[in-house]
């Protein structure tokens, strides 16, 4: 490797200031580091620092999502192929479900990227590898039923008005991949709105008998009373086991809770996802789904009777607890301030899904509206804090 | 004794560690000399080259503080006068004449002789007798001026930077000189609180004059976290601090009389070949450090800790308050896909590679290991500040000039560790940073 390390090297001139292609410096920094660790030593009275940087702590994130990615691409295989009776064997399934979730992959990451470049030769910036997570994190927040331009326009306007408009990662307020959901989410309602999200290969007549294709929260949201809700996500196939492992319709990451457990373990380890938000995000949902529990009864809507163990499973929650609820820019700096604002995401991700008739799903706008509030929390927190100091008075 | 534990710190375990015995067989060059750029302060030569010096003339003074003085080491003449940039006085370079005549600051004294002495006799001793730099005043962490008189002294014994020298070593062969020391400074001020490290064991006499034992890694016995966790109301916030090796030095002026030059340095890390403590005369040429680094690779010289030293090289001499000469790797190899390797050799704070599996010791050079970013708010920096600030929220509001907020968040109690930035995965200079906005700060109070 030698010699692509001398021919970065020798090409450097040309793409520093003063060099013929110094504009091309940022995509020429990219590529280099990507393949090789920094030339640069440190300059101040802190001689050594701490091999962790942020293209590290990145692929920490990517390593985590591994596992959910690999099982959403079998279990999109597997629904496609379950509701038109094709063979359930685990390659046919596996080529199936790369065949639906690869492109989206690949659009996401090639659209964001280009952006991505394109702004960072704008500012003159080095690029930032958090679009590396972000464009691995907004498709599998998609179902594979979305048309890729739709996603394509998605991640396009996530990336540009989530993140670079502010001046790129870690300046940002917002997460950009659920920026771009909720965009796709009002803009093109007719694709995502959360009824059928499996991809039907061939017509309606090879269906098999009795698929419906509904996902367990439209079930449980068109449930009239309490005493049906579980019934009737029994007869729509969902039970807890099923939902827990991950084989039911749903966005492609969404579905299993075991694989996003997997993932969780790994962040919570390196210490790369705050456990303060998770526990926040855990405690909260499940205080508000106890509060429902309370309320429920004969003459309310049956969603308010699914017990804690229905609502940790379905939808979205384990992944935007574990993945977006936990990007570090967009949620509070102080530690104390994280353990709160998890909890508000919990507490308002359960409110929107069971009280909003309007919304499928509530972790994206709990999240993004907690994003808005991160600041004012830090705030609070910050001022609590310092009146406890003894103040240097000059 | 009064206990302190000090959370949010953190040790590093590098090779190169010295060995505890002291050893006095470096030979060092004839030249002496003071490297006066690094106090940051503006002077006023005394002498003119050639002129001839004793052990304590005064060589220059600060042009704010007269009183302020910084003496020859050596007797001899003056050499040569290096200017630098915008004719900062640089360097003064002394041709020892091996003799050691010396200028007496006070009668020899023993601990019954100073109970007759005031605060300002002692001050003005150590004034003229240059020793009064030893202290640092907080919250600036600046030389005090001459007409100031401390609230509080902090002394603290133990360093626990990484290759630092060992208290336990030095109280041992300065026992004395110490507890005299500590006798003068209680001149100068009604408490002294006097702090060692849980991990040193001391002399018996030495023990009895400890007020404080702090627990806890780096930096839990620097003198400003000492400050920190033992400050009562907010005038001691104005405490001075001072070391062990500094009251060694006012003890020894006190029992002889005479400007003290030894010192006890280690030369460590891992590029050194036999990295130990030595006996060092203040001032002595640098150039020595040719024969204890191994190999030829490229070599950065840090004179102090390796998370707040100053960057050498060897025709510099060594200062009044270096502890240490550590000699590091400069740069690195430029490895292929570094952030996808498991990373067992990788020296690291957290668990992001699999080198926190082992206890071994890491080897670590100068390389900035990773770009320079926006901070993503990761929050590792508030775990590793041990007076319980919050660096990346400091940062954020200096970056956008607000000084208001950053003091009300308590950034002057900031100590410096350099903990905050070396850990820092987006690679920003935290601690640059704080220095320069201290140093606005401070030229803004001092007009």
């Amino acid at each position: 490797m030698k010699f692509l390390k001398d021919l970065f090297n020798e090409q450097e001139h040309k793409f520093e200031k003063g060099g013929a292609l110094q504009k091309w410096y940022p995509l020429y920094e990219a590529f280099y580091s990507f393949l090789f660790s920094t030339k640069l030593t440190t300059k101040s009275k802190v001689h050594v620092r701490d091999s962790l940087d942020t293209k590290r702590y990145m692929s920490i994130v990517l390593l985590a999502l591994k596992p959910v990615l690999a099982f959403g691409i079998f279990n999109a295989g597997y629904q496609a192929h379950k509701a038109v009776g094709l063979s359930l064997d685990f390659i046919p399934v596996m080529i199936t479900g790369a065949k639906l979730v690869l492109p989206l992959v690949i659009v996401s990451y090639g659209v964001g990227l280009a952006i991505e470049f394109l702004s960072c030769i704008i500012r003159g910036h080095e690029v930032n590898e958090g679009f590396l997570v972000t464009g691995m994190l907004y498709p599998l927040t998609l179902p594979v039923t979305i048309p890729l331009w739709q996603a394509a326009v998605g991640i396009a306007f996530g990336v540009i008005v989530g993140k670079e408009v502010f001046g790129g990662s870690g300046r940002n307020f917002l997460n950009p991949a659920l920026t771009a959901r909720a965009f796709v989410f009002f803009t093109y309602p007719a694709q995502i709105s959360g009824e059928v999200w499996t991809k039907l290969l061939g017509t309606k007549e090879q269906l098999v008998d009795g698929w419906s294709g509904a996902t367990a929260l439209a079930v449980a949201a068109a449930s009239d009373s309490v005493a049906t809700v579980e019934q009737n996500l029994l007869d729509a196939g969902y039970t807890v086991k099923d939902m827990f492992i991950g084989l039911v319709p749903g966005s492609i990451g969404e579905t299993s809770v075991l694989f996003i457990l997997m993932g969780a373990f790994i962040l919570l380890v390196t210490g790369v996802g705050s456990w303060r938000t998770m526990l926040g995000c855990l405690a909260g949902a499940v205080s508000m789904n106890l509060v429902f529990n309370f309320f429920a009864g004969a003459d309310t809507i049956g969603f308010l009777g699914l017990g804690p163990e229905w609502h940790l499973t379905m939808g979205g929650f384990a992944f935007a607890t574990v993945f977006m609820a936990t990007d570090p820019v967009s949620s509070p700096a102080l530690p104390s301030s994280r353990l709160f604002y998890g909890f508000c995401i919990g507490v308002l991700g359960m409110i929107i899904r069971v009280a909003n008739p309007a919304y499928p799903e509530g972790w994206m706008l709990a999240i993004l509206l907690m994003n808005v509030f991160a600041p004012l929390i830090d705030h609070v927190v910050l001022q609590k804090k310092v009146k406890k100091r003894l103040p240097n008075v000059i | 004794m009064k206990k302190i534990q000090v959370n949010n710190t953190y040790d590093l375990n590098l090779k190169g560690a010295p060995s505890p015995e002291l050893s006095n067989d470096v030979a060092v060059s004839n030249d002496y000399g003071l490297n006066l750029y690094r106090y940051n302060l503006k002077l006023r030569l005394l002498v003119k080259e050639g002129d001839s010096v004793k052990v304590g003339s005064p060589i220059a003074e600060n042009k704010k503080d007269e009183a302020v003085k910084f003496l020859s080491p050596v007797s001899g003449t003056v050499k040569e006068i290096v200017f630098g940039e915008k004719r900062i006085i640089s360097k003064v370079v002394i041709e020892s004449d091996s003799k050691d005549s010396a200028i007496e600051f006070v009668k020899p004294s023993t601990a019954a002789d100073l109970t007759s002495l005031s605060a300002d006799d002692v001050a003005s001793t150590l004034q003229s007798a240059g020793l009064w730099q030893g202290f640092v005043s907080y919250p600036f962490q600046a030389i005090p001026n001459s007409s100031e008189r401390p609230v509080a002294i902090f002394v603290s014994l133990s360093n626990d930077e990484v290759h630092s020298v060992d208290a336990s070593l030095l109280l041992k062969e300065y026992e004395q000189e110490f507890l005299l020391g500590l006798e003068v400074l209680k001149r100068l001020s009604a408490k002294v609180s006097v702090a060692k490290s849980n991990r040193t064991a001391l002399p018996e006499a030495v023990s009895a004059v400890v007020t404080h034992e702090i627990s806890g890694a780096y930096p839990a016995n620097h003198p400003g976290v000492f400050l920190y966790h033992a400050k009562e109301s907010v005038e001691e916030n104005k405490s001075w601090a001072i070391d062990a090796q500094q009251v060694i030095r006012v003890g020894a002026l006190y029992q002889t009389g005479q400007y003290p030059t030894q010192r006890v340095i280690v030369v460590a890390g891992e590029l050194a070949k036999q990295p130990r403590h030595i006996k060092i005369k203040e001032g002595a040429s640098l150039s020595f450090i040719k024969d204890e680094q191994i190999g030829n690779d490229p070599l950065r010289l840090v004179a102090g800790g390796l998370l707040s030293g100053d960057k050498l090289n060897t025709d510099d001499f060594l200062a009044a308050n270096d502890y240490a000469l550590n000699l590091v790797r400069e740069g690195s190899e430029q490895e292929m896909f570094t952030f996808f390797r498991p990373g067992f050799d990788k020296a690291t704070y957290g668990n992001t590679y699999l080198s926190a599996l082992s206890n071994n010791e890491n080897s670590m050079t100068t390389s900035l290991n990773g770009g320079e970013r926006a901070c993503i708010s990761c929050g590792v920096c508030p775990n590793v500040c041990p007076v319980d600030l919050y660096p990346q929220v400091i940062m954020k509001s200096l970056y956008a000039k607000d000084i208001e907020s950053a003091v009300s968040y308590g950034f002057l109690d900031c100590v410096q560790c350099g903990l905050c930035t070396h850990v820092c995965p987006s690679k920003i200079d935290m601690d640059a940073m704080f220095r320069e906005s201290k140093d606005n700060l401070w030229k803004e109070v001092n007009r």
